[in-house]
């Protein structure tokens, strides 16, 4: 048997081209290239966009060119004469792993609060666990250090971690509650009722939830304010993903089909119908090409998002609770307490798993790949169980987007960059390169489409000014220490004291008022002459 | 005595329109420097009127008058205005003696009287007194002058004529002072022009430029190096680096391309003189050569005769000295076969002594060579004796009887039976191999009922023929008979189809184990569905025998097709098919029946499942599911929301009569007839981005969202909207590119040094 060996490049296929010049454009770093047939009558501009094409020409080659410093390559299982990848167990490849690997590949027995949801945070350091019957946990799962543990006593639908491991999201019986590292209760929302399932939108700072009565709501966790909410009209809606291309949030319903929302729009902005009974699991892969869906009919299917068309369609021999896709394209689909994983499975239909495990007795409820590692978490009835997969994981990473070796320092940097960076709910669309583009309708209908858009805005803002509450003169000081002394103080004896006590309160009074009257923009009455000075003057 | 006075001055008033007194300044300020310049007559000049061009001739009004007309003119064109100018100027001359001649008669009589006549000169020809056209000299004037009259002028006029005594002309009057001006003005800027000419090209290159760095770079050694380089390169396009660089100097192309010529030459000359020098290098003298030879063979002697003494050598000579020898050989060198020894032969010169034994020396020699060639080829035969072994280079290196062509014939039929022995008994291993795993396979899947996508077996088929009979005859109670004939040919067929199958395999020696423990077993093809579907597509009116009939016509194919199949080493797949076809007829779905070619039913198992667990109840389970979700009718309900949603998006027609308007009640009064229908465009069903898929529902107001990301317009220097979004698609942020790259891209247009004075652009080449 073979143990883990490193092959070609999967990423850079699309690059494998027999012509030099193609080989670069058609590279990953390339961008779309519109058709220029036409030739330029300006010389100007001919030269101008000559050289942007140079540009951009070396632009890409540079791109490529840092491939050099990856200093990790793919690779995934590979099998030898007659053997299978899928047959391998995970007590089989751990022994033929390195030690720090062998170490990712676990189980956690919890048998009394399942099934369990899991998230992994956007790193893949910290995994954060949400048991049914209320247990949270989050911890670094290869240091075994534990950030917090809450028994919530209370139903946990979802559990998702914010922009770091410093907050986290839970979906409790009624309302979404925000803790942070520490396991302190932040903020509950509670426009977010009866929430099933949820979404973080790393670049928006936007927290998407979805409930049983089929409400999309979206939650600006950088300010606080919720930006938008859609009703589905769809029943409850059984899950839901986000594509991390272009952030548009796909929703499973009931009556199996698959709805594409952004906040921009009150009506999905595309409906796929996918399957026959409810839509159990939807997964987006990285590159927001294809999505995988999985019904309770049984069926998983993989669709083109781009041209919305059905790719492959499998069976499953029940019907599948969990699906997720890996950075570097693995499928994993967990049916009953089966996990299997498939290898290319977008662009050729395969015949045969990469690689499956049977967590027997106990169904699996939801599956995660571990980003820049080759891990699989699934939680399941009996606790959380993590795999070891080979090839799964992306193993070179831009340190300055996500960073798995993160200091604190660099943590509170990325906070303050991506909340410098955030992007507006609005610039959230099925064509993420659409700002800047020309508008294609005609100027008049844009115009008004401008006007519409900013009268709703100030009509907001207006709104939001006028519940805004007035400042009123609040009766501050009303059982202050110097009235309690008046009051007590019997009334009829008249001593220095009180003398200066009366005063003291007289002056406090004169000056709340003026305050108000300031504030209300009235004319004040104020002594230009000091305690001092005032007997001096005209006596008033 | 001639008087011009009058005539002067109306001439002069005729002719050019600036001209006259006092008309305008221009022609003051030139009456005024006249006036500095020629001596006044203010003096002399009476009341009869001032005579203002003195010294003035025909001639000199004419070329006054003249550009005052013909400004724009150029200079061709001056002498045919000169001539219509003369011709005008003489109809006036000749209209003024005709208007003047009572002045003539008055001057007359004044000259009866004895009163002074002033400067007219009139010639006085008997009756006739005409104006002769006279240039008035100083000494005329000289002449009439009496005593009387202001001496001091007089002088002046000497002076005057002392400085002009040089040239005979008579000063000209100056060009009209715009004129000049213009004049000048003209040739100043063909100066100037070419003088900022020389700038051009830097300003035309600095205003190309992507990036300007100021100050300009000056720096004397990077230049050099800069033409070092543009000279190797030797296109075009060194020539603009010379532009840029050499000591940060403006150069003009046409001055960069001499320069360049000039350094090719040179280069060319260089390299000439340098092929010339080694060529005469080579160059030596006999006594050089003889010399020369003379050393080398007595080092080779020398080698030769230690070699001979240590009698062993190093592999390189050994390789040297087969060389020498193969040359020997090839050449006869050392045989009586040159041309010298031939003709000591011929001459009888072999008598003498000297020549004898050079001649034996040669023979010694080559008799030599000769000999140890074959030495060194006895070793070399001696090496070849272990190949023998090898059957493949014995044929080749056979001979003697072994060579002929019926020992070789029967060589080869041994060795082919040989060989036919050994692969029929690998083959028998694997075969053997096969047939055991298949057995156990099909004896499993006698116990899985239901499961339909495994291999083809002979006893699943069989199993499935027999059902599918059992199946038509409970379906309709036809003639029996025929039914069970047309199973047993099936049964047969299925049979057959499995034994060929079985065959094949043990024949193509392919182990079968694999096939059977993988149970991802491919599905229905679609194509070969469609087959069958057409097959059982058969109408429901058309009689019985003609379905038994079709039924037959299958299976007899059916079997074809195995069979060929078969030959074509591609049987498994086909024969599966069939197989699918005729269990899902047991199951009794209507559904799949009547549409075969359905979509979700060209699915692939997905799951693994392992190779002893057998799961019977999966396929039922997939039933349940299906029948489960039989009761809502997704499809149809997403198909009419998608209806719904066209037309809402689609055009609409809005009824915007106004109640009331237009009708009236009474008798014979006539139903309004005209309704007012407003029509709202929407999106064209065809346009629609979903109208070519099925299960898709696009949202077509969508995507008009969020206007004020967008650009209204095409920005200025594009043209079209393609070019501005092309422009767009390069990211300049460092997430996305290279530091490089980024820094390449956010480089500003003009950088100045700071703390450094730029200086303005020198002339190029200026010294």
């Amino acid at each position: 048997m073979s143990a883990v060996e490193t092959s070609e490049r999967i990423g850079s296929t699309e690059a494998r081209t027999t012509n030099g010049a193609l080989d670069i454009l058609g590279s990953i770093y390339s961008r779309t290239l519109t058709n220029r047939n036409v030739r330029i009558k300006d010389r100007k501009l001919r030269a101008n966009i000559k050289r942007t094409d140079q540009k951009y020409k070396d632009a890409i080659r540079a791109a490529k060119s840092t491939e050099l410093l990856l200093q990790e390559d793919a690779g995934f299982l590979e099998a030898e004469g007659m053997e299978k990848t899928y047959k391998f167990t995970q007590d089989e490849l751990l022994k033929h792993v390195d030690v720090t690997t062998a170490h990712k590949g676990f189980e956690l027995k919890l048998e009394h609060f399942g099934p369990y949801e899991i998230d992994y945070m956007r790193n893949g350091r910290k995994l954060l666990l949400g048991g049914r019957k209320g247990h949270v946990a989050a911890f670094d799962f290869r240091e075994g250090t534990l950030d917090t543990e809450l028994h919530l006593n209370e139903t946990i639908r979802d559990v998702k971690y914010l922009h770091n491991d410093q907050y986290f999201a839970v979906a409790q019986k009624k309302y979404v509650y925000i803790y942070d590292k520490s396991g302190t209760e932040i903020h509950c929302l509670k426009k977010h009722i009866e929430v099933t399932n949820m979404e973080f939108l790393p670049y928006h700072f936007l927290l998407a939830t979805v409930g049983n009565a089929g409400w999309l709501k979206y939650q600006d966790v950088s300010t606080g304010e919720q930006v938008c909410e859609f009703r589905t009209k769809m029943g409850p809606t059984t899950s839901m993903t986000q594509n991390p291309y272009n952030a548009i949030i796909h929703l499973g319903h009931t009556n199996g089909t698959v709805s594409l929302w952004a906040p921009n729009t009150s009506t999905s902005l595309v409906r796929i119908l996918s399957h026959k009974g409810p839509v159990r699991a939807i997964s987006v892969d990285r590159g927001g090409r294809y999505m995988a869906t999985a019904g309770a009919d049984a069926q998983l299917k993989i669709w083109d998002v781009r041209m919305y068309k059905e790719v492959h369609a499998y069976y499953t021999p029940t019907p599948p609770t969990a699906l997720d896709i890996s950075d570097r394209g693995l499928l994993a689909v967990s049916w009953g307490p089966h996990v299997t994983i498939w290898k290319d499975a977008f662009r050729t239909k395969q015949k045969s798993p990469y690689m499956t495990h049977l967590n027997p007795g106990s169904i699996v409820n939801d599956i995660r790949f571990c980003p820049f590692d080759d891990v699989l978490g699934f939680g399941h009835d009996e606790g959380f169980t993590s795999l070891i997969v080979p090839g799964a994981g992306e193993p070179n990473f831009d340190a300055l987007e996500i960073n798995p070796y993160q200091t604190l320092q660099q943590r509170r940097e990325a906070e303050v960059h991506g909340l410098l960076n955030k992007l507006k709910p609005e610039m959230i669309a099925l064509d993420p390169n659409f700002i800047g583009n020309v508008d294609p309708r005609a100027p008049e209908e844009r115009k008004q489409a401008l006007v519409l858009e900013t009268t709703d805005e100030t009509d907001k803002k207006i709104s939001n000014a006028d519940a805004k509450l007035q400042p009123k003169a609040k009766m501050r000081g009303k059982n202050s220490a110097l009235r309690r002394y008046l009051r007590k103080k019997s009334k009829n004896v008249i001593d220095e004291r009180k003398l200066r006590v009366e005063a003291a309160l007289e002056k406090e009074k004169r000056m709340r008022q003026n305050s108000l009257k300031r504030r209300k923009g009235l004319p004040v009455d104020e002594r230009k002459l000091g305690p001092a000075l005032a007997r001096f003057g005209k006596s008033q | 005595m001639h008087v011009v006075d009058e005539f002067g001055v109306l001439v002069s008033a005729e002719i050019s329109p600036g001209g006259g007194d006092g008309e305008d300044d221009s022609e003051d300020d030139r009456d005024e420097s006249d006036d500095d310049e020629t001596p006044s007559f203010s003096g002399v000049s009476d009341s009869e009127g001032s005579i203002h061009h003195t010294t003035a001739t025909f001639s000199d009004i004419e070329s006054d008058s003249v550009p005052s007309d013909l400004e724009e003119e150029e200079e061709d064109d001056d002498d045919d205005d000169d001539d219509d100018a003369i011709k005008s100027l003489q109809q006036a001359i000749e209209k003024a003696s005709q208007k003047s001649e009572e002045d003539v008669v008055r001057i007359k009589k004044r000259k009866k009287l004895g009163l002074p006549t002033h400067f007219a000169p009139i010639v006085d020809d008997g009756e006739d007194i005409v104006p002769v056209k006279k240039k008035v000299t100083l000494d005329d004037i000289r002449a009439h002058t009496s005593s009387s009259f202001g001496t001091r002028s007089l002088a002046r006029l000497d002076e005057l004529e002392k400085r002009s005594k040089g040239k005979s002309e008579v000063v000209k009057s100056r060009l009209g002072r715009r004129l000049e001006v213009r004049v000048d003005r003209a040739a100043a800027y063909e100066i100037a022009k070419e003088e900022v000419g020389k700038w051009e090209d830097t300003v035309k290159r600095n205003r190309e430029a992507e990036h300007l760095e100021f100050p300009l770079q000056r720096s004397g050694g990077a230049a050099t190096a800069d033409i070092t380089g543009a000279l190797d390169l030797g296109d075009e396009l060194d020539s603009e680096k010379l532009v840029h660089g050499l000591e940060g100097r403006e150069f003009s192309l046409a001055e960069v391309i001499a320069r360049r010529n000039e350094l090719r030459r040179m280069r060319e000359l260089m390299f000439r003189e340098e092929m010339k020098a080694k060529r005469v290098k080579k160059i030596k003298s006999k006594t050089y050569r003889k010399i020369h030879k003379r050393e080398r063979e007595r080092a080779q002697e020398i080698a030769a005769q230690l070699e001979g003494e240590s009698g062993d050598e190093d592999h390189e000579d050994s390789y040297g000295r087969l060389v020498k020898h193969a040359r020997e050989r090839m050449e006869l060198r050392h045989k009586n076969t040159s041309n010298w020894a031939r003709d000591v032969k011929r001459m009888n010169l072999h008598k003498s002594k000297g020549t004898r034994d050079e001649l034996e020396e040669m023979l010694r020699r080559g008799e030599d060579l000769t000999r140890k060639i074959e030495g060194d080829d006895d070793d070399i035969s001696g090496d070849d004796l272990p190949n023998i072994n090898d059957d493949e280079e014995a044929t080749e290196e056979a001979s003697g009887i072994m060579a002929m062509k019926f020992m070789r014939e029967a060589e080869e039929r041994l060795r082919k039976q040989n060989k036919e022995s050994i692969d029929e008994l690998r083959r028998m291993e694997d075969g053997r191999d096969g047939e055991t795993e298949e057995d156990t396979d099909s004896a499993v899947k006698i116990i899985n009922e239901g499961r339909r996508r495994y291999a083809p077996g002979a006893q699943e088929s069989k199993y499935a023929a027999q059902e599918s009979v059992e199946q038509s005859i409970e379906a309709d109670d036809a003639p029996v008979g025929l039914e069970r004939k047309m199973a047993s040919i099936a049964v047969k067929d299925a049979d057959s189809v499995s034994t060929i199958s079985k065959t094949q395999t043990s024949k193509k020696g392919e182990p079968k184990s694999s096939k059977a423990s993988n149970p991802w077993i491919q599905d229905v093809d679609p194509g070969s569905v469609a087959k069958g579907a057409s097959v059982l597509s058969l109408s429901k009116d058309s009689t019985r025998f003609a379905k038994t009939e079709a039924r037959l016509k299958r299976s007899r194919r059916k079997a074809k097709k195995a069979v060929q199949a078969v030959e074509d080493g591609e049987a498994e797949v086909r024969i599966d098919v069939n197989q699918i076809l005729q269990i899902r007829d047991v199951h009794g779905d209507p559904d799949a029946e009547a549409n075969p070619v359905n979509g979700e039913d060209s699915h692939v198992m997905m799951v693994h499942k392992g190779g002893r667990r057998a799961k019977p109840a999966e396929f039922q389970q997939r039933e349940l599911v299906k029948r489960a979700f039989a009761g809502d009718d997704v499809a149809r309900e997403f198909q009419e929301e998608k209806q719904k949603t066209v037309e809402d998006e689609g055009d609409k027609e809005v009824d915007v009569t106004l109640p009331g308007w237009g009708s009236w009640t009474g008798k014979g009064v006539r139903k309004p007839q005209k309704k007012f229908i407003q029509k709202i465009e929407g999106i064209n069903p065809k346009n629609r981005q979903d109208s070519k898929l099925k299960n898709v529902i696009i949202n077509e107001k969508a995507a008009k969202k969020s206007a004020k990301y967008t650009a209204g317009a095409v920005p200025f220097p594009y043209e079209t909207r393609e070019q501005y979004e092309h422009s767009l698609r390069m990211p300049i942020g460092k997430l996305w590119s290279t530091q490089a790259t980024v820094q390449r891209l956010t480089k500003p247009k003009v950088i100045v040094k700071p703390g450094v004075v730029v200086e303005p652009l020198s002339a190029p080449f200026a010294t």
